[in-house]
């Protein structure tokens, strides 16, 4: 079969991620036998232009429509990327009669709501390496049954059917397939205007030790996309596939183990680094920590394994935030974390939200004074705001504050930032302010320029744009309602592709 | 006001010299058809009652209002359209290449003086000295003539009034139908709305040229782009006749326009109070 897969990314901030999700889809796919070929829209300055000319050049089987994000997730500057991802399809549909499977985190977060508003044939929601080669036999062979497809959206008997998703991957076998990378990756920038701890970004290649996440955190939507228990690599394999990569590509200076949070569970991550301080790498990397499980032996091995810096999902400054946010550790871990890493080679930044449930002005102000006056990381990154996802906590606490009603549709980029705080333009300005005043502190590029007051008037009417802009698109779009076990309501358990019903796209 | 998609219609008429009554049947021919078709706007060529005929303009240039938008009201008012057709006006022993806008209740909504005339021209017509907008009921309209394409300040003054479809009725000789298309192109970019460019074909055996019809609609890629899942380079080029006698009909999306021109306006960025002023001065200088 051949197969083309297009990564929508669109975002280079704060650096231009490798599309690793898309490459572990093409590495199953090439090891099932298919012909894959890819379109990484990234480097694409007119998006639409390129996927018609890689479509009218080829004949295609299986069109595959990677979607990373739904959207930027950043309150202050919000960008959707829906629209993209729906004229995609629709110049597929119109020039090719390949089968449309959209999958990858971004479509996984919210499956109904994007399958109905993009209408491609199927989607996978969760791992995909799987299902995708399943979905590919299916649809060339017709062998296999769609309902023993992990994650697998589809419409059965007229309503959306999405399969549970099983997590059977196994991490140990697959490595994803680095050849499809564009060489502009590799090339060294200068730093991004998020990066206040260096001028330049030399290549760096990425890679994840496992899958899934313990972690409750209430906004978080990794359970979705990779499931909640862990999965593991073997730490030996970790370290073979790092040094695999730096030996195929010698453009390549760094790496970044791009785990959500690298140090849950603590045991594996420190086998992990053992074993790359074992092989003595000499390629410097770096990770995504939570505060939750960093002690000074830890760091003292993370620098030992080449680590340089850390990022740290700290979340919030606040004793509510962090409750609300369902992070399990206090101001005092904090505290104590910051100055065990200060004390070590590694650079580390505090990563945050502000604004998180329970920040009330006053809550807010103190913890930024909190943070000024105990913490000294060598950046704090901020954003105004978090991205709200359907069946979380978060959307929960939304709906009970009034921010949102029980049905909002949260496909679309929806926020939460503590109403009582977006409302205080005094709250806003000291927000501002303190930002400016410290170098190694980022909340937004534009900061310098404009009020934050300004600006969150600003992005509620963008996101409400979106919101109207959605309502024009799905004009005359078929709502889909829920398949439903009920064998009186469905045809059970014969399968064919005549039962592939396809909503075609007028 | 919220507008919707309205259904334009293109009449590229050959206005034939001395030919008034045959070029005006043939204009409501197409007119009642274009009714009959749907469409809420209907545009003719430049002068398309006389063709280009500046040698005679004494004789053959109508009033305004006149017989002839009398004629015309009346068709829009039985089909309840908007009109735009280009005249040689006569007012008060002074002419004009002018473009009048005929309301569906069949009065005269405005007009339009060409104000670009070359050299040539100007000892036969005067020059307007008044670039006009309406507010009508299908969108905000604007009118030009032909040779207006080649100063971009005419679609300017048009977009800084928040113009959504420039109605540019033309005459043009054919040797400028490479650099007119090419004009069109930018000024739909500029100006950020549609141009629909109306123009006449025909000979003027006076002047010994061919006018170059080529009519088309044109729109700001970047619009259409941004609505279209399909856009090629080229499709800003919404429709192009060739150089026959005949009428097409094209949508126009309105509310589409107004929401992309309300994102991606470039009106607040236009500073009027520095243009031309160096060249007014030079101007005086000079003379």
């Amino acid at each position: 079969m051949r197969v083309l897969l297009i990564s929508t990314n669109k975002i280079r901030v704060p650096r231009p991620a490798l599309p690793i999700g898309m490459a572990y889809i093409s590495a199953a796919l090439k090891q099932a036998g298919h012909e894959v070929h890819v379109l990484d829209l990234l480097w694409q300055a007119r998006e639409l232009k390129a996927v018609l000319e890689t479509l009218k050049g080829n004949d295609f089987d299986m069109v595959g429509v990677a979607i990373r994000n739904l959207d930027n997730l950043t309150f202050i500057d919000p960008i959707f990327f829906g629209p993209l991802t729906l004229k995609i399809i629709k110049c597929v549909r119109k020039y090719t009669n390949a089968k449309v499977v959209i999958g990858g985190s971004g479509f996984s977060v919210e499956p109904k709501p994007f399958f109905e508003y993009a209408q491609p044939d199927f989607g996978i929601a969760g791992e995909g390496e799987n299902a995708i080669v399943a979905l590919a036999d299916y649809i060339e062979h017709g062998t296999g049954k769609l309902e023993e497809i992990s994650g697998l959206c589809y419409i059965r008997d007229g309503k959306f059917m999405k399969n549970g998703t099983f997590g059977t991957v196994n991490v140990g076998l697959i490595e994803p397939d680095r050849s499809i990378y564009d060489k502009q990756y590799f090339v060294e920038t200068v730093a991004s205007t998020t990066d206040l701890t260096r001028d330049s970004q030399p290549a760096i290649e990425t890679l994840q030790t496992k899958r899934g996440c313990k972690l409750a955190c209430s906004y978080c939507i990794i359970k979705k996309t990779e499931g909640r228990g862990n999965r593991f690599k073997d730490p030996r394999q970790v370290a073979t596939e790092i040094q695999q990569a730096m030996l195929d590509n010698p453009a390549v200076k760094e790496f970044e183990i791009v785990d959500a949070t690298f140090n849950v569970p603590l045991d594996y991550a420190t086998e992990v680094c053992e074993e790359l301080a074992r092989i003595k790498l000499t390629t410097p990397w770096y990770c995504q920590l939570s505060p939750t499980a960093i002690n000074k032996e830890f760091v003292d091995l993370l620098g030992r394994a080449g680590c340089i810096r850390v990022d740290l999902g700290t979340d919030a400054f606040s004793e509510p935030g962090l409750e609300h946010l369902i992070k399990g550790f206090d101001q005092a871990r904090i505290v104590e974390v910051d100055h065990i890493l200060r004390a070590s080679t590694l650079e580390h930044t505090h990563c945050v939200f502000v604004g998180a449930p329970g920040e009330t002005p006053k809550v807010l102000r103190d913890s930024i004074e909190f943070s000024e006056k105990y913490l000294r990381p060598n950046q704090i990154y901020a954003n105004l705001g978090i991205r709200i996802f359907g069946n979380t906590k978060l959307q929960r606490i939304a709906v009970k504050k009034g921010i949102i009603k029980p049905d909002h549709n949260m496909f679309l980029p929806t926020f939460y930032v503590e109403p009582e705080t977006l409302a205080c333009a005094d709250t806003l300005n000291y927000v501002r302010d303190t930002y400016l005043k410290y170098k190694n502190w980022y909340l937004w590029w534009g900061l310098k320029g404009q009020t934050l007051v300004d600006r969150a008037r600003e992005t509620v009417k963008i996101v409400q744009d979106m919101h109207e802009e959605y309502e024009y698109m799905m004009q005359g779009v078929p709502r889909l309602e829920d398949w439903t076990k009920d064998p009186a309501m469905n045809e059970v358990g014969k399968w064919d592709a005549s039962k592939i019903e396809i909503i075609q796209v007028v | 006001m919220s507008v919707g998609t309205i259904k334009a219609a293109v009449i590229q008429l050959e206005c034939k010299l001395s030919r008034e009554s045959g070029n005006m049947r043939r204009a409501e021919r197409y007119i009642k058809k274009a009714i009959n078709d749907g469409a809420k706007l209907v545009c003719l060529p430049e002068a398309f009652l006389t063709s280009g005929n500046i040698l005679e303009v004494a004789d053959v240039a109508v009033t305004i209002p006149g017989d002839c938008t009398d004629r015309l009201g009346e068709i829009a008012k039985e089909g309840g359209i908007y009109l735009v057709a280009g005249l040689l006006e006569a007012d008060n022993g002074i002419r004009y290449s002018t473009s009048v806008l005929i309301s569906p209740d069949g009065s005269i909504v405005g007009k339009y003086r060409r104000v670009h005339c070359f050299e040539m021209e100007r000892q036969y017509i005067h020059q307007g000295d008044d670039f006009c907008v309406f507010d009508t009921d299908i969108g905000r309209i604007g009118l030009l003539q032909g040779y207006d394409m080649n100063f971009p300040i005419s679609c300017m003054e048009l977009y800084l009034r928040e113009v959504d479809i420039i109605v540019c009725s033309a005459l043009v000789p054919e040797e400028f139908y490479y650099v007119t298309n090419q004009l069109l192109q930018a000024r739909a970019i500029e100006s950020q709305c549609y141009i629909i460019f109306v123009s006449g074909i025909g000979a003027n055996p006076y002047a010994g040229f061919r006018y170059m019809g080529g009519s088309s609609v044109m729109a700001d890629p970047m619009f259409l782009e941004n609505e279209r899942f399909d856009f090629e380079d080229g499709d800003e080029t919404m429709m192009l006749m060739a150089m026959e006698e005949e009428y097409r009909l094209i949508d126009l999306d309105i509310n589409r326009l107004r929401k992309y021109r309300e994102s991606k306006s470039r009106i607040g960025d236009v500073v009027p109070t520095s243009y031309l002023k160096n060249i007014n001065t030079n101007l005086q200088l000079e003379t």
